[in-house]
């Protein structure tokens, strides 16, 4: 299995641990990643609301690259997955535009390949139950929320990766890991994705309203697949509390890292102290790393 | 508030464009409110997402150009996913954005910026003058995000942090977030460099040039 790997902006920074343990993941899976050569942004929102035919053309670029490799795009973002595939969808649908856009990104791309996001490649490609063999350490006990965001799940019907309302894709990778996935009704409520850098306000009050469900959900950490999602309900924390005078304590793990450790992969590999909210109490107390490991 | 309806402004190109920008039939919609009661960000608005589209079938431009609700959108496609109707709402907030956008464009519009008038402004003073204009400040964001995307290829985050506080005026947010972000090593200073840069720029050179083609 291999793929041309589409890191995006975001891992290459602020959600590196995203990217780290991805990668730790697909190689002890014998995933094959072979990073696209001079990838692009994807133009996210901006490019979005601003320029149509920048937004399909920024993506397309990197997917012209993974073509001439005859390789299949793999993102772990759920926001570029979702920009990557729109755009992929609207040229694949119209010759006309694909005809403008080549012309635009001085290529020749005919829309021979997909993209997919990591968790589609795991449970499709992958499959849960060769997931399950690889489990070492499995996470018993813990009690996760996992939270899809919006754009993870809310594409159009082809590109789908799972129920719009009630996705279970990740509850049932939190399962195979041993963990227990608890029921909750904001899986899919939007955190207010990049509005935190204009309108913190908002942003504070979405992520109150999503991590006081979890907690009364009995949730004691959140996983999650998008970077957006990560840093606003994470290193927003302090200022929720701040503002609606709470004591949230609630580890925001990407999907990957917990994958990992439960893979028994080397711990280093899964930037776990890079996580905002400290992990390490948690994970100690529930026996699955050591007490020393941290201090 | 006070609206003028008229036949003409109903049946005005703008009504069209919309249309045929968001490839959606505005008309069809029946006010049933899904789309905001599903909103997230639907109470921060000034109108909410079923009266923006009531307001563009009646032909208001101005009224729906002037609205903070169309810069509000956080773009989450709820409100598409479940308008009985299958009313692609977001791909029409994206439309009068791009109306918006080109408009301003047409006006030689330059957000505000605030930088040169900071002189003697109290924090609490410039905070307030910039809540109240979200709309120039998301602007402002999305310049400088794609400005950074034509100059490295890539999103420079600490750049466009930077670049966006200075653009807005809004010198001193975020900057509570960056100890945060520092002590973990997290906030990358050295932009992207990559080999075929200038290919970035010709794109970005014909995607202006298209631009101006459609004024
Ligand atoms: S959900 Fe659809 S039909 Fe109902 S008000 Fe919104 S756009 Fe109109
Ligand atoms: S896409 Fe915009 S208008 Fe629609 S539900 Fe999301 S924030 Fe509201």
């Amino acid at each position: 299995m291999k793929y041309a790997y589409f890191p995006g902006c975001s891992l290459h920074a602020t959600a590196e641990e995203y990217a780290r343990s991805s990668v730790a993941v697909c190689e002890k899976l014998g995933i094959e990643l072979e990073e696209i050569e001079d990838w692009l942004c994807c133009g996210a929102t901006p490019a979005h609301i601003t320029n149509h035919l920048a937004s399909i053309a920024l993506p397309i670029a990197s997917c012209a690259w993974a073509e001439k490799q005859k390789l299949d795009v793999l993102t772990c973002c759920a926001a570029c997955s979702s920009r990557l595939k729109l755009a992929n969808q609207e040229v694949k649908e119209d010759p006309e535009l694909r005809a403008k856009v080549n012309k635009i990104i001085e290529e020749d791309y005919k829309g021979n390949i997909e993209v997919h996001h990591i968790l589609e490649v795991l449970s499709k490609k992958v499959g849960f139950e060769n997931l399950r063999e690889q489990i070492v350490k499995p996470l018993n006990g813990l009690k996760v929320a996992c939270y899809y965001g919006c754009l993870l799940t809310r594409l159009p019907e082809p590109l789908r990766l799972d129920n719009l309302e009630d996705p279970m894709v990740m509850d049932d990778l939190a399962t195979a890991m041993g963990a227990e996935a608890v029921d909750w009704p904001y899986k899919t409520e939007c955190c207010g994705a990049s509005l935190a850098v204009i309108q913190e306000q908002t942003v504070l009050r979405l992520a109150n309203d999503i991590l006081t469900i979890a907690e009364d959900s009995g949730a004691e950490c959140i996983l999650v697949a998008c970077p957006l999602c990560q840093s606003n309900l994470d290193l927003m924390q302090s200022g929720v509390n701040k503002k609606y005078n709470k004591n949230f304590n609630i580890p925001v793990f990407y999907f990957t890292q917990l994958l990992g450790l439960a893979m028994g992969i080397d711990r280093e590999k899964l930037a776990l102290s890079k996580l905002i909210v400290n992990p390490f109490p948690l994970l100690a107390e529930k026996g699955f790393i050591e007490k020393e490991a941290y201090l | 508030m006070k609206w003028e309806i008229s036949d003409k402004a109903m049946e005005s190109s703008f009504v069209q464009e919309v249309e045929k920008r968001s490839e959606q039939n505005v008309s069809s919609c029946y006010q049933c409110g899904k789309c905001s009661a599903g909103c997230p960000i639907c109470q921060d608005m000034d109108f909410s997402p079923n009266q923006i589209l009531r307001l563009i079938q009646m032909g208001l431009k101005d009224e729906i150009l002037a609205s903070s609700s169309i810069w509000m959108c956080a773009s989450c496609q709820t409100c598409t996913t479940r308008c009985p109707l299958k009313i692609d709402l977001a791909k029409i907030m994206d439309a009068l954005r791009i109306i918006s956008h080109m408009q301003d464009h047409q006006k030689k519009f330059k957000p505000k910026s605030f930088v040169k008038d900071l002189a003697g402004r109290t924090y609490d003073s410039l905070l307030k003058t910039l809540d109240m204009d979200v709309t120039s400040n998301l602007k402002v964001f999305a310049k400088v995000f794609l400005e950074s995307i034509r100059q490295y290829g890539r999103l420079s985050e600490v750049g466009l942090i930077l670049n966006y506080n200075i653009n807005s005026g809004f010198l001193f947010s975020n900057v509570k977030n960056c100890p945060a972000f520092l002590s973990r090593g997290k906030l990358k200073i050295k932009p992207a460099d990559l080999k075929r840069i200038d290919k970035v720029r010709r794109i970005f050179e014909k995607l202006a040039e298209l631009e101006k083609e459609e004024l």
